[in-house]
């Protein structure tokens, strides 16, 4: 179920790359986006992104008082929803492994008022440096497949969880139906890089974002892999015909 | 566990509405302040609503920003469980639990969080000026605040003078309806005319019994 890495080389988009580069070219993708990232999630998603994370914050059943991890947290969509869950007893940490993502979202959280329960951490999913037993909740929305070994990156999600907690991972997966996909390629190869050229005036991180969806594993395999780190009671649930998928596990 | 088409609560569609529900919800307690107060009393509980007719189910889970859910691994405060028609007609009822026990709802948990709930609901005073404001500045909205109040107090001032006009011209100008004086007299002089029946009644009786015990 292991992702396939070639030798010492792993997959950019389409392209094959050194497996000490990945990191750096896509950071220079998300450094390139994060000033207008969330415009450019709301036009490429028509706002649909909205509901995903909705539906992944009522599948977390986060509570008062309790400890969340965002990775690839991003703008912090998801880190506002759970500061004003788990409240001044509990804490969220947004930590992504990029300093511009992280910054817009710290200022784009701070200007919104969630500040106390909030912290920032630059860091990098597959050694997270936090604690064995740590967190309630995990969860990556978006951000899994830019990482470079994501099995090494799901067990240390594994690490860092408490017994019973429960990791979520949102992210693009492989549309249910043939027809749904070929729509979906037309529109993901010919309108994102379009837009993206026309709001940031980057077509490549945009057509980067289509490559890295279709070089992602698919439900499936991705349940799989969360299963050979050592989750149980692995599930997901596919939005918006598959172009979306919410997986879940549970450290036992 | 894997949940590939999803149940009706988990489709995006109905995500997308407790979304917009819950995203109204919170602008109208945005703009008034001591229903805020009051939801944060109630922080932390959950209502569970079964409605039956669709059939569909609903988790409000109660704090300053109530959350409107599809799913909720908390066990349920309350749970209510009706059609849809019986449980709006509830939630604007003036009196919820009289209404329960007239309608096909069912209510289980602890009931003092629906009352509150619905006490909360019933004395909401939503600062609708400051709203309108936001968009028109003060000086319309306060502008539109007065003709609106203005229009409110004499559509009030026109129902009161009809509940009270009402039956006078009823009866006195149409004569559809007999007067009030009349109808208490009719009433008067049917139960008079019933006790000398009763009385006649009772005498015919006496007078039989009399005429048998005579003829022995």
């Amino acid at each position: 179920m292991s992702e396939n890495n070639i030798g010492d080389k792993t997959h950019f988009g389409y392209k094959t790359v050194e497996t000490q580069d990945k990191e750096k070219l896509v950071a220079d993708v998300f450094h390139s986006v994060a000033s207008r990232y969330d415009l450019m999630n709301d036009l490429m998603s028509m706002g649909i992104h909205h509901v995903w994370k909705r539906f992944t914050l009522e599948m977390s059943a986060v509570r008062k008082g309790q400890k969340v991890l965002d990775i690839a947290g991003g703008t912090g969509d998801l880190a506002l929803k759970f500061s004003e869950i788990v409240g001044v007893e509990g804490q969220v940490i947004l930590a992504d492994i990029n300093d511009s993502m992280l910054r817009v979202g710290r200022d784009k959280l701070t200007d919104k008022g969630a500040v106390g329960n909030i912290e920032y951490v630059q860091a990098n999913a597959e050694c997270l440096p936090f604690a064995d037993n740590t967190f309630d909740l995990i969860t990556i929305a978006f951000g899994l497949r830019n990482v470079t070994d994501k099995d090494a990156a799901i067990r240390s999600m594994l690490r860092v969880l408490r017994p019973g907690g429960r990791l979520l991972i949102l992210e693009f997966s492989k549309p249910r139906s043939s027809l749904l996909a070929k729509a979906y390629d037309a529109y993901s190869f010919t309108a994102l890089p379009l837009m993206g050229k026309l709001v940031t005036n980057d077509s490549e991180s945009y057509r980067y974002l289509a490559e890295s969806i279709r070089m992602h594993p698919d439900q499936d395999t991705l349940e799989g892999m969360m299963k050979e780190a050592g989750f149980v009671n692995t599930g997901y649930n596919n939005m918006t015909g598959g172009i979306v998928a919410l997986h879940k596990g549970i450290k036992p | 566990m894997t949940d590939p088409e999803g149940s009706v609560m988990t489709t995006m569609p109905a995500t997308a509405v407790r979304m917009a529900l819950e995203k109204a919800v919170a602008s109208l307690i945005a703009h008034d302040a001591v229903t805020a107060r009051n939801l944060q009393a109630l922080d932390g509980q959950v209502l569970q609503i079964n409605v039956t007719t669709p059939a569909t189910t609903l988790f409000v889970r109660f704090g300053e920003k109530p959350a409107f859910l599809g799913t909720c691994e908390q066990k349920a405060d309350c749970e209510l469980s009706g059609s849809a028609g019986s449980l709006v007609r509830l939630a604007v009822a003036d009196d919820p639990m009289a209404f329960l026990h007239q309608n096909d709802i069912s209510l289980s948990g602890d009931n003092s969080l629906l009352m509150a709930a619905s006490a909360i609901v019933r004395e909401a005073d939503i600062d609708w000026e400051q709203m309108l404001a936001q968009y028109t500045g003060g000086v319309v909205a306060h502008l539109v605040g007065s003709v609106f109040r203005q229009g409110q107090s004499t559509i009030k001032d026109i129902h009161k003078t009809f509940v009270t006009n009402l039956p006078e011209f009823l009866q006195e100008e149409l004569r559809v309806l007999p007067p009030s004086g009349q109808t208490e007299a009719f009433r008067e002089d049917l139960d008079e005319l019933r006790l000398a029946t009763d009385r006649l009644q009772a005498r015919v009786q006496r007078l039989e019994s009399d005429k048998m015990s005579g003829s022995d």
